[in-house]
C-alpha cells in the first residue's frame, strides 16, 4: 500500500520534472520570430495607450511584429528604462534632472533619444447646463481657464466667463475643477503651458498652495479649494459626466470627452478665434513646434512650444503637444543589438503610416516637421541602418512627397474656424467633441451661427439660417428679445433660486410631512383604544 | 420527527411498567439507527428474571386528546398581513412624499424614507395586537433582515453589474478563442479576445498554489504540531502579512526578483507576487482547521505506536481535508483577484505566453484593468467581460475543489473505495498466504516457531 502510495509520488516527481525541462523547450515567445523581426517591450504614458495599443495590433497585422506595451505611466516608464527593463519607454516628460518629489536625478545609464510620437490636444471637458439643457458650446480664454484652475474664478457667472460666451446666460453655480490626483502627463502639459503663458496667476498659485515661489510645470496637481481629484483619465472623465458633476470642468484628453458624450470649451487663440482640439487644430499648431537642437543642453531633443502657444494661426489649438518614444542608442538592459531592425520599424511605422488613424483615436497626427525629427532619432537606433527610412515614402496624412514643413498638405487644406468662432458678439450654437450634434439655443444675446459646414447640421440650425438673413436680433441682459427678426422664438432667462438654508418654508414641508405621518397613524391607534373603551363600558353596565 | 415522536412513544411504554433493571433492550432509532438494523434480528431477547413481565404493553391511546402541536417557525396570517400592509402603507407615503409634499429626490433616498416608514408603520401595527415586548423584537427582527439583504443585494449587483455590462463582449465566442495580437482599440468586438489572460491567469494562479499549498499547510502544521516560541513569532508574522498591502508585495518582488535577478518583467515574478499575498491566508486558515482537530485521535495514533510524522499523515491531514481544500480556496480566492501585485511584476502583453520565465504574461484582472482605464467603449467593454469571465473561472475553480477535495473524513469516491475493497482484498489474499504457510511450516519443523517469531523481531 505505501509502497504503490510512493511509486504514485514518485511518478507525480517524474512528471514535475520533466514538465519543468520541457518548458523552456515550448516554443519561445520572444526569440526570432519567422520574419526576422524580434519581440520587443515597452512601458511608459497612459496619455498615449491607445494609440500604441492599435499601432502594435497593427504591426503585428502587417509585419508579423509581437509588441508589448504597458499604459503604467510615464514616470514608471522612464524608471523601467533606466533599469533598463524594457526597450523603450513613452512618456510626455523628458528625464528629470530635479524630479518632483525629491527622488535621485532621472539619468539612464545608457544612451537615448527623444522622438515625437503621439500629438495630441489637452481639451478641458465640462458639464454645464442651463435651464436644464446641456451647454455644448462654451468658450473660454486662456487666462480664465488658469484662473478657474487655480481658484480665482470660482463660479459660473463670472464677468471674465459671461464676456466669452455672449451667446449664454451664465448660471450662478459653483465651478468644481476635477484634477488628477494621480502624476500625470496631461496634468504636465497643461501646467508646463500654464507656467508658460499665465506665469503671473500660476506662480501666485505655487505660493498659496505651498509650493514655492515658481513651481513650474508638475505632474502632480496641487489640490485646492474646492476643487475634486479623481484618479486616471477615466475617473476624471466619469466624474464630470456623472449627475452630481453638473458645474464640473476637467483637463482630459479630447478621446474621452468624445467617448463620454460630452462637450469640450474652445479655447482662445493669438488670432482672436476660439478653437477646438480636433486633429487638424492639434497639428497646425504643432507645425510650430521646435526641438532643442543644442547638445550641450539638458533639454536636448525636447520640445519648445512657445510658439505652438502663442503663434498667430486662426486654425491653432494653444495647448497642443506631444509624448516622446525614448528609444535606445546603445546597446543595454534588456536591449540587444538583434532587436534594433524591429524597434526602428515599429519607430518609421509609427511615425509614417500609423499617423493615419490618430484623429479617430482622439489624438492628432504629427505634422511634417515633428516626423522628419523623429526620423533623425529612428536612424541613432543601434542596428536600424537596415531599415529604409525615406521621408517621400512616409505615408503621413499631413504631408504628401516633395512637400516641405513650411508648405505641406496640412498648412493647405486645414478647415479655417467659422466667422462665429471669432471672438466678439455672436457666438456659434454647434456642440462641440462628444455632444457634436447636439445644439445650445442662445440664451444670451448675438446671433449665434454654425460652426460646420454640414449641410445637415446647419439646415437644423434655425438661427444660423437667422444669422444669414440677418435678422440681428437683440437682446437685453436677460435674453429678453428686444427687437429684431426672431418672431416667435421664445427667448427665456435663466434665474437661480436663492438657496436660504432653512426658512418659513422648510418648516412648513415638515409641519406637512409630520402632518401626513399623524394622519395615516391616528385612524387605527384611536380606532384600537375605542374599541376597547367601548368593551369596557359594556362589560360595566 | 416522526422517528422521534415512535422513539418517545417506546420509552413511555417501557418505563413505568417495571424496575429499571428490567428495561428491555429498547433501541433509540434516532442515535443510532445502524445497531437497531442489525441487531433487531440476530440478537437473543434477554430472558426475563422473575416472570413478571412477558413482553411489551402497549397503553391504550384511543381517549387520550392530543394536543395540536404549536408550530414555532411558521408564517402566522397576522403577520404577513402586517408586513404587506406596512410595506404597501410605506411605499405609498413615501411617493407622496416625494412627489408632492417634501423636497426629496432621488432613487436612494426615496428607499431609506420607505424603509424608515416601513418601520415605524409595522411597529404600530404590530402593537395593535400585541405588546411591547413583541414590537421591540419584530422591529430588530426587520432591522436584521434588511441588513441581511442589503448585503446579498449589494453582491448581486456587482455580480449582475460585471454580467449586463460584459454581455455584450460575453456574446461573441472569439472572445474566449482570441487574443488581442490582432485587435486593437478600434476593432469591432468579433475581433480579439482575452485568450491569453486567461491562460496566464491559470499559469501564474498554477504556481502561486504550487508554492503555496505544500508550503503553507507544512508551515500550519509546523505551527500546530510541533508549537514552540519561534512557532509564535512564525504565527505573528504570517498575521502581519495578512494585513501586508498588495501593492507592497508587488514592489517587494519587483526590487528583489526582477531587478535583482531576472531583469525583465514575467509571469513567474507575478506568480511570486500573488504568492505573498496568498501564502498568510492559507497558513493562517489552515492553522485554524488543524487546531479543530480532536486532540485524542492524535493521541490514539500515539498510542498506537505511530510516529509524529506517520500521525499527520494518516490521521491529522485527512481529518482536516475538507477544511484544508477550504483554505486554499481562501487563498486561490486571494491570489486570483489580485491586480496591484501582477501590475509591476507580470507586464502588459496582447499574445499568449506560454513561458513563465520568459516575456511578460497578462493575467485577468490587470486585463480588465488595462481595458476599462480606455476611453474606448468596445475596450470598456471587453473590460467587463474578462471580469464577468474571471468570475465564472473562480466559480468554476471552487466547485472543481470543492468536488474533489471537499469531502468529509473517511468520506470515498467511488475509486476511492474501489481502491479501498482492492487493498482489503489484497490484504486478505497476503494474511490466507501467510497462514497457509504458517501452516506448513508448523507441521513441518514445530518446535521452530517460538524462536522463528523471534527472529523476526
Amino acid at each position: 500500500m505505501t509502497k504503490k502510495r510512493s511509486r504514485f509520488g514518485l511518478r507525480l516527481l517524474a512528471a514535475i520534472v520533466l514538465a519543468t525541462s520541457v518548458l523552456p523547450l515550448l516554443p519561445p515567445s520572444d526569440t526570432a520570430e519567422a520574419n526576422g523581426y524580434v519581440r520587443i517591450s515597452g512601458t511608459g504614458s497612459t496619455w498615449s495607450q491607445n494609440a500604441l495599443d492599435q499601432w502594435r495590433r497593427n504591426v503585428a497585422n502587417n509585419y508579423g511584429i509581437t509588441v508589448d506595451y504597458s499604459g503604467v505611466g510615464s514616470s514608471a516608464g522612464r524608471r523601467d528604462y533606466i533599469q533598463g527593463t524594457v526597450d523603450y519607454a513613452v512618456s510626455e516628460i523628458p528625464f528629470q534632472a530635479h524630479p518632483e518629489d525629491g527622488s535621485a536625478a532621472e539619468i539612464p545609464p545608457r544612451g537615448y533619444a527623444y522622438m515625437p510620437v503621439v500629438a495630441g490636444g489637452t481639451a478641458f471637458m465640462y458639464n454645464l447646463k442651463i435651464n436644464g439643457k446641456q451647454v455644448t458650446n462654451l468658450r473660454l480664454n486662456g487666462d480664465t481657464i488658469t484662473k478657474i484652475f487655480t481658484g480665482v474664478i470660482t463660479n459660473w457667472n463670472d464677468p471674465a466667463i459671461q464676456s466669452d460666451n455672449p451667446g449664454l446666460a451664465m448660471p450662478d453655480r459653483q465651478i468644481v475643477p476635477v484634477l488628477r490626483s494621480d502624476g500625470s502627463g496631461s496634468t504636465a502639459q497643461f501646467t508646463q503651458w500654464m507656467s508658460r503663458e499665465h506665469s503671473g496667476l500660476w506662480n501666485e498659485f505655487c505660493q498659496r498652495v505651498g509650493r514655492g515661489a515658481a513651481c513650474g510645470m508638475t505632474s502632480q496637481y496641487p489640490g485646492f479649494g474646492n476643487a475634486k481629484l479623481q484618479n486616471g483619465s477615466s475617473g476624471v472623465a466619469g466624474y464630470v459626466s456623472q449627475g452630481y458633476g453638473e458645474g464640473a470642468i476637467t483637463y482630459v484628453e479630447y478621446s474621452y470627452a468624445l467617448n463620454a458624450n460630452f462637450p469640450v470649451a474652445k479655447v482662445l487663440n493669438h488670432a482672436g478665434y476660439y478653437v477646438e482640439p480636433t486633429a487638424s487644430s492639434v497639428a497646425v499648431a504643432l507645425m510650430f513646434a521646435q526641438i532643442n537642437t543644442d547638445s550641450n543642453s539638458s533639454d536636448y531633443l525636447t520640445q519648445i512650444l512657445d510658439q505652438v502657444y502663442r503663434n498667430g494661426d486662426p486654425r491653432s489649438y494653444q495647448l497642443s503637444s506631444y509624448s516622446y518614444l525614448i528609444v535606445p542608442t546603445e546597446v543595454g538592459g534588456t536591449f540587444t543589438e538583434a532587436k534594433g531592425p524591429t524597434l526602428a520599424t515599429f519607430a518609421n511605422y509609427m511615425l509614417c503610416e500609423g499617423q493615419q488613424q490618430a484623429g479617430r483615436l482622439g489624438y492628432s497626427p504629427l505634422p511634417m516637421n515633428l516626423v522628419m525629427a523623429g526620423f533623425d532619432q529612428i536612424k541613432r537606433i543601434p542596428g536600424a541602418g537596415s531599415v529604409g527610412i525615406d521621408i517621400n515614402s512616409c505615408n503621413n496624412p499631413t504631408f504628401q512627397p516633395g512637400d516641405s514643413p513650411s508648405n505641406n498638405q496640412l498648412a493647405l487644406t486645414a478647415p479655417m474656424p467659422a466667422e462665429c468662432d471669432r471672438q466678439g458678439p455672436n457666438q456659434c450654437t454647434t456642440g462641440t467633441a462628444g455632444a457634436a450634434g447636439v445644439e445650445t439655443e442662445i440664451s444670451g444675446s448675438g446671433t449665434g451661427g454654425s460652426a460646420v459646414g454640414d449641410p445637415a447640421l446647419a439646415a437644423g440650425a434655425t438661427s444660423s439660417s437667422a444669422a444669414n438673413t440677418g435678422g440681428a436680433a437683440v437682446f437685453d441682459e436677460n435674453g429678453n428679445l428686444i427687437s429684431g427678426g426672431l418672431t416667435g422664438t421664445a427667448a427665456a432667462s435663466p434665474f437661480a433660486l436663492p438657496d436660504t438654508g432653512w426658512g418659513t418654508t422648510q418648516t412648513i414641508m415638515l409641519v406637512a410631512v409630520l402632518l401626513l405621518i399623524t394622519a395615516i397613524l391616528v385612524p387605527p391607534v384611536a380606532s384600537q383604544q375605542m374599541r376597547s373603551y367601548f368593551q369596557k363600558r359594556k362589560a360595566q353596565g | 420527527m416522526m422517528s422521534e415522536t415512535t422513539s418517545i412513544a417506546d420509552s413511555t411504554t417501557v418505563l413505568p411498567v417495571a424496575e429499571p433493571t428490567e428495561v428491555l433492550p429498547v433501541v433509540d432509532p434516532v442515535r443510532s439507527p445502524a445497531p437497531e438494523a442489525t441487531e433487531s434480528g440476530s440478537r437473543p431477547k434477554p430472558a426475563p428474571r422473575r416472570g413478571e413481565l412477558q413482553h411489551t404493553v402497549t397503553p391504550d391511546v384511543t381517549d387520550v386528546v392530543e394536543a395540536r402541536r404549536r408550530s414555532l417557525r411558521g408564517l402566522r396570517a397576522e403577520d404577513v398581513f402586517n408586513t404587506l400592509g406596512a410595506a404597501a402603507a410605506a411605499i405609498a407615503a413615501g411617493t407622496l412624499l416625494f412627489g408632492w409634499i417634501a423636497p426629496l429626490t432621488g432613487a436612494v433616498s426615496w428607499v431609506v424614507v420607505v424603509f424608515l416608514l416601513f418601520l415605524l408603520f409595522y411597529g404600530v401595527l404590530v402593537s395593535l395586537s400585541a405588546g411591547w415586548q413583541e414590537v421591540k423584537d419584530r422591529v430588530i427582527t426587520s432591522l436584521f433582515i434588511a441588513a441581511g439583504l442589503t448585503l446579498v443585494g449589494a453582491l448581486i449587483f456587482v455580480v449582475a453589474y460585471a454580467l449586463i455590462r460584459g454581455q455584450e463582449a460575453l456574446s461573441y465566442f472569439n472572445f474566449f478563442t482570441e487574443t488581442m495580437e490582432f485587435a486593437g482599440p478600434l476593432d469591432p468586438l468579433d475581433t480579439g479576445g482575452i485568450l491569453h489572460a486567461i491562460i496566464g491567469t491559470i499559469i501564474q494562479i498554477g504556481i502561486a498554489l504550487a508554492i503555496t499549498v505544500p508550503l503553507g499547510i507544512v508551515t500550519a502544521l509546523y505551527l500546530n504540531e510541533v508549537g514552540g516560541k519561534f512557532a509564535r513569532f512564525v504565527r505573528t508574522i504570517a498575521d502581519a502579512m495578512t494585513a501586508l498591502p498588495s501593492i507592497v508585495a508587488g514592489l517587494f518582488i519587483y526590487a528583489a526578483v526582477i531587478l535583482l535577478i531576472t531583469g525583465q518583467r514575467s509571469g513567474f515574478a507575478a506568480a511570486l507576487a500573488i504568492t505573498v499575498m496568498m501564502l498568510p491566508i492559507v497558513i493562517r486558515a489552515a492553522d485554524v482547521v488543524l487546531r479543530l482537530v480532536a486532540g485524542n485521535l492524535r493521541e490514539a495514533a500515539y498510542a498506537l505506536g505511530a510516529s509524529r510524522w506517520r500521525t499527520v499523515w494518516h490521521v491529522v491531514l485527512p481529518t482536516a481535508r475538507s477544511g484544508l481544500v477550504t483554505a486554499v480556496i481562501l487563498g486561490t480566492a486571494r491570489g486570483i483577484g489580485e491586480t496591484s501585485p501582477v501590475l509591476l511584476t507580470s507586464g502588459v502583453t496582447s499574445v499568449v505566453n506560454f513561458n513563465p520565465f520568459e516575456g511578460p504574461m497578462i493575467s485577468l484582472p490587470l486585463q480588465v484593468f488595462d481595458f476599462v482605464r480606455s476611453p474606448e467603449p468596445n475596450l470598456i467593454a471587453r473590460g467587463f467581460g474578462a471580469a464577468a469571465t474571471l468570475m465564472l473561472l473562480v466559480l468554476v475553480l471552487f466547485i472543481v475543489a470543492r468536488v474533489f477535495g471537499g469531502r468529509a473524513a473517511g468520506e470515498l469516491s467511488s475509486r476511492g473505495q474501489r481502491r479501498a475493497h482492492e487493498r482489503s482484498k489484497q490484504d486478505a489474499l497476503r494474511m490466507e498466504a501467510a497462514a497457509f504457510y504458517r501452516e506448513q511450516r508448523e507441521s513441518e519443523t514445530p518446535d521452530l516457531i517460538p524462536t522463528d517469531s523471534e527472529d523476526k523481531r
